[in-house]
């Protein structure tokens, strides 16, 4: 054992504004997991000269993924509850040379901010949507999110949730937007590979990534232990290769099917804007 | 062979790495950091296969694993 005072260096450190470190995220928050992903997937992006990180954004809405604006060394915006998307398109247009980022949570991207979510897809406007998903709000205590699965308990929902639920990555694909995926925090190589590939296209991509939140979804739900919570994950997010968006599930008991499900490379809301309207004094796709 | 390297002030003793491990070499320290988290320690550094399950795990960008020659638990106190 060495034990030393030298500065040895994180590997993500050039990314991280490490003098707010540690951060607030819980032991064992799978947050800090997929946030790990990401920034490995900008860093080897920006390495291999396909980004330059200097372009790179971050727009965050409330809740305790969306801390995450706070400890990215990125320009970053934490926004209004559910108003991360309308900020990171506004940023876009008003310099597209941008490559933002939008890294919230479901609570955030998929109920308050669901009607943003629509219409950004809609438009298959170009920015980066990474929703992580822990199945409840967590920052507020875990009330009952869209997201939590039928007849799991929570706060408000003490006898257990009697909603149907809702599949954001199915809900989204509907809008047929150019990338649509879900992950987990679970599949750590995968999730860096699949942003490493959403992150330079055009369009919009939308990568779900189910995460951990052992403090109230575990204690909810009888997994105490961030280690067991993680276990559980793992054992019920399959990868599968689908032929109808309509095949996977969404559900707690058996399987939370992951997989890359739309990736396609139609025109963007940009393409077709800056195509019929030239605004001048603009390049898009220039900086 | 690999050295552990451990950021002892970030470590929040959440025990992923310590779960994950295939080797089952990481343990929880008898040291605590300011915070009274005690430390991830590995007694057998030799032994990692540099799979970097743990450092994948670690939410909190406090453990990794990089080549060495001479395999090492390094634990950087700052
Ligand atoms: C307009 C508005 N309504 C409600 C809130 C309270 N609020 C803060 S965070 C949050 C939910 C966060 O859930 P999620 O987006 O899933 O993030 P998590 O904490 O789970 O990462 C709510 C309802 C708020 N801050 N602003
Ligand atoms: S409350 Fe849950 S989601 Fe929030 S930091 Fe803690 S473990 Fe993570
Ligand atoms: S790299 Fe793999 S073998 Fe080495 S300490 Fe980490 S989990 Fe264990």
């Amino acid at each position: 054992m060495v034990e030393t005072q030298e500065v040895i260096k994180y590997p993500l450190d050039d990314y991280l504004r490490t003098e707010r470190l540690p951060h607030i995220w819980c032991p064992g928050c799978g947050i800090g997991m997929a946030l790990q992903a990401l920034l490995w997937s900008i860093k080897e992006l920006h390495e291999q000269g396909v980004i330059d990180r200097k372009k790179v954004c971050f727009f965050t809405g409330i809740g305790c993924t969306a801390r995450a604006s706070g400890f990215v060394k990125f320009d970053a915006i934490h926004a209004l509850h559910g108003r991360a998307i309308p900020v990171a398109t506004g940023a876009k247009l008003g310099n597209p040379s941008l490559i933002p980022i939008v890294f919230s949570g479901d609570g955030d991207i998929a109920a308050i901010g669901g009607n943003h979510l629509l219409h950004a897809a809609r438009r298959n406007f170009d920015i980066l949507v990474v929703m992580i998903n822990n199945m409840t709000y967590a920052l507020t205590g875990g009330q009952l999110a869209p997201t939590t699965p039928t007849g799991v308990r929570s706060t408000t929902t003490p006898r257990g949730n009697p909603e149907n639920v809702m599949d954001t990555t199915k809900f989204v694909a509907s809008l047929r937007p150019n990338f649509v995926a879900r992950y987990s925090v679970t599949q750590p190589t995968i999730l860096r590979t699949v942003f490493k590939k959403a992150l330079p296209k055009r369009g919009f991509r939308f990568i779900e990534v189910m995460s951990t939140c052992t403090e109230i979804f575990g204690r909810h739900t009888g997994f105490r232990d961030p280690y067991e919570l993680y276990s559980r994950l793992k054992k019920i997010c399959k990868i599968k290769k689908i032929s109808s968006i309509d095949e996977i599930k969404y559900d707690w008991e058996n399987e939370i099917t992951c997989g890359t499900f739309i990736d396609k490379d139609d025109p963007s809301f940009l393409d077709m804007y800056f195509k019929m309207y030239k605004p001048r004094g603009m390049v898009y796709g220039e900086s | 062979m690999f050295d552990i390297v451990v950021i002892g002030e970030r470590c929040k003793e959440c025990g992923m790495c310590i779960n994950v491990c295939p080797k089952k070499i990481l343990e929880r320290g008898e040291k605590t950091n300011s915070r009274g988290f005690y430390v991830t320690y590995s007694p057998k550094p030799e032994e990692c296969v540099g799979c970097r399950l743990c450092e994948y795990v670690c939410p909190d960008f406090a453990l990794f694993i990089r080549p060495s020659s001479s395999p090492t638990y390094i634990l950087v106190q700052r």
